[in-house]
């Protein structure tokens, strides 16, 4: 909080400075909940949290193709600790990333520093470091990674001493695209100890022709020695609006769970194996009688000490009128021995006329089994929104529930969002 | 912080700076733009009503990149090799709304003025988490498994 609090101000003293020849954007959001929590067993507690998110950008700072981006929250309790954790705090905040960026000029080459998310391969990492990428030629690209890894959580000091990596790719025009990919991080906190956690994955681009698209990858774990997923995704597109894809996911979770932090959850030891296939059919009307969504989705799960599970269902979305966007969907959920089978029904509705928005959302489920006494929940979110100028709007919900967890659960929000951007248009 | 902690971040950091460098040297492609030049409608965004063939200096056709059902429900295969694209239309922030290592609010809270996204745990989640949870654990596991989990251990310990 204090960090989050310390950048804001160094921001704010930045500014002035900034301004002149530079393109700044910022935008913020502010949402305030109110909640009164009742458990037998307790004191009765009414939460109040007020939290606020800001984001910052300067781009071309000084020179052209350098950029600065700030994001971040913080939050406050108005009444009780609202925290739902071993640990409650009545302020809390999360210095999400905050970095400098230059963009050279040509072959997509870019450098940063600072504290960001890197998404490369096998890599899904957010690290305090340096980062680099660009094309080469003949095709072939390249990015690393390297700096301390961000800690895991705030209950410890879960995280490794420094982490690097990077990916290696090879493009050729519009038909391929391959990677190879890898990371290590030294001292990983693991169940047995600190280990280096090293990942290596390969992925693949593939399209023969433009109506076919094969996506996908396959990791192993260095540390374990052992492969720990492959998946895959292929699409075929044979008419405009019309999308089929079939996926294949085979992942061994002793493998692919080995530097869990919470092994009651993600238990690496049960030598378990998880399967699915599935298939997804879309089909978009963008004209008569009006735009239109179909989709089908059928999904087979496999876990080798759970059994078969299949979840099928449908959505269709409508919208009717320019500004009014609506959908219904419906799924159910034939789970294996063991786990609870469910249907699921949604509707929603959006519609903006003018400053004025309003939105709707139900959704309810049947359970097969009762939970709690209960065989049945359901919850219903009404809101509505106005903007006060084309960067400031200010949005509301209240939420109604009946779930096997409350009888009446009833919830409101308040919502501030602001946008800036130096150029005069709202981001 | 010892040394070997500062050294090899440095060392790379170093190598990645002169690697870059180097590319500049390079006869090589042109760039992506940075931003998308025109503001997009609201919902998800068909790059093919728009544009055709290929999307220069990626090499790879815009209909890949069309928001379909399946592209939202598996835009991982995107994201592990084309960040440089989703980053024209998206900031890191659109990511870290559901992927970070401290999420306080969930999405579809936060979000709730948009029921049109595809956000995950909505309405009674708390009584399906335990039914998803053992019918798929691996999509529990890219969010919660290292990260952003200090809610699941006040009952899970």
């Amino acid at each position: 909080m204090k960090r989050l609090a310390s950048m804001a101000t160094l921001l704010a003293l930045l500014l002035p400075s900034m301004a002149a020849g530079v393109e700044i954007g910022a935008d913020g959001t502010t949402i305030i909940r109110i909640e009164e929590r009742s458990v037998p067993g307790f004191a009765k507690q009414t939460v109040a949290p007020a939290t606020q998110y800001l984001g910052f950008d300067a781009e071309d700072i000084s020179i052209k193709g350098l950029s600065m981006h700030f994001y971040g929250w913080g939050r406050l309790d108005l009444a009780d600790d609202s925290a739902e954790s071993t640990t409650p705090r009545s302020t809390d905040g999360n210095f999400t990333y905050g970095y400098l960026q230059y963009r050279f000029d040509k072959a997509n080459a870019r450098v940063k520093a600072g504290r960001f998310f890197v998404y490369e391969g096998i890599a899904a990492e957010q690290i305090d470091g340096v980062y680099a990428r660009t094309d080469l030629n003949k095709g072939f690209t390249i990015a690393a990674f390297g700096g301390i890894p961000v800690r895991l959580d705030r209950d410890g000091m879960t995280k490794g001493k420094y982490i690097g990596g990077g990916r290696l790719g090879y493009r050729y025009g519009g038909i391929l695209d391959l990677g190879v990919s890898g990371l290590h991080e030294a001292d990983s906190p693991t169940l047995y100890g600190k280990e280096k956690r090293q990942m290596l994955g390969g992925d693949i681009w593939f399209s023969p022709h433009r109506m076919v698209e094969l996506s996908g990858r396959s990791s192993y774990n260095g540390t374990t020695e052992e492969i720990a997923e492959h998946s895959y995704l292929l699409s075929v597109r044979p008419v405009s609006g019309l999308t089929a894809a079939v996926h294949y996911t085979d992942i061994r979770l002793k493998d692919y769970f080995a530097f869990t932090n919470v092994p009651s959850l993600f238990n690496p030891n049960n030598g378990d194996k998880f399967r699915s296939h599935g298939a997804t059919v879309s089909y978009r009307i963008t004209k008569l009688p009006f735009p239109a969504e179909v989709s089908l989705e059928y999904r087979h799960f496999k876990r080798d000490s759970k059994g078969n599970s299949d979840r099928y269902g449908g959505e269709i979305r409508l919208t009717p009128l320019d500004k009014l966007n609506t959908g219904v969907s419906y799924a159910r959920i034939a789970a294996a021995n063991g786990i609870m089978s469910y249907n699921e029904a949604r509707a929603f509705a959006m519609y903006s006329y003018g400053r004025f928005s309003v939105n709707l959302d139900a959704i309810g489920n049947i359970y097969d089994d009762s939970v709690y006494g209960k065989k049945d929940s359901y919850e219903i979110t009404g809101g509505c929104g106005y903007a006060i100028t084309p960067s400031l709007r200010v949005s509301g919900e209240a939420t109604y529930a009946d779930t096997p967890w409350y009888d009446k659960d009833v919830r409101g929000l308040l919502r501030l969002n602001y946008s800036y951007n130096s150029k005069g248009a709202a981001q | 912080m010892n040394r070997v902690t500062w050294t090899i971040p440095a060392a790379l950091g170093f190598g990645m700076l002169l690697m870059t460098a180097c590319s500049q040297l390079l006869p090589a492609s042109g760039n992506l733009p940075s931003t998308h030049p025109e503001a997009l409608p609201q919902g998800r965004p068909v790059c093919t009503e728009c544009h055709e063939a290929t999307l220069k200096d990626s090499l790879k056709p815009y209909a890949v990149f069309d928001h379909t059902p399946s592209f939202v429900k598996d835009h991982r295969f995107a994201a592990q090799s084309e960040e440089r694209t989703c980053a024209i239309c998206h900031k890191q922030s659109f990511c870290t709304d559901c992927h970070a290592n401290h999420n306080e609010i969930k999405p579809s809270l936060k979000l709730g003025d948009r029921p049109d996204r595809d956000l995950v745990h909505r309405g009674d989640y708390m009584t399906r988490h335990k039914f998803e949870g053992k019918l798929d654990p691996t999509g529990c596991y890219r969010c919660h498994g290292r990260a952003n989990n200090e809610k699941c251990v006040t009952c899970h310990r």
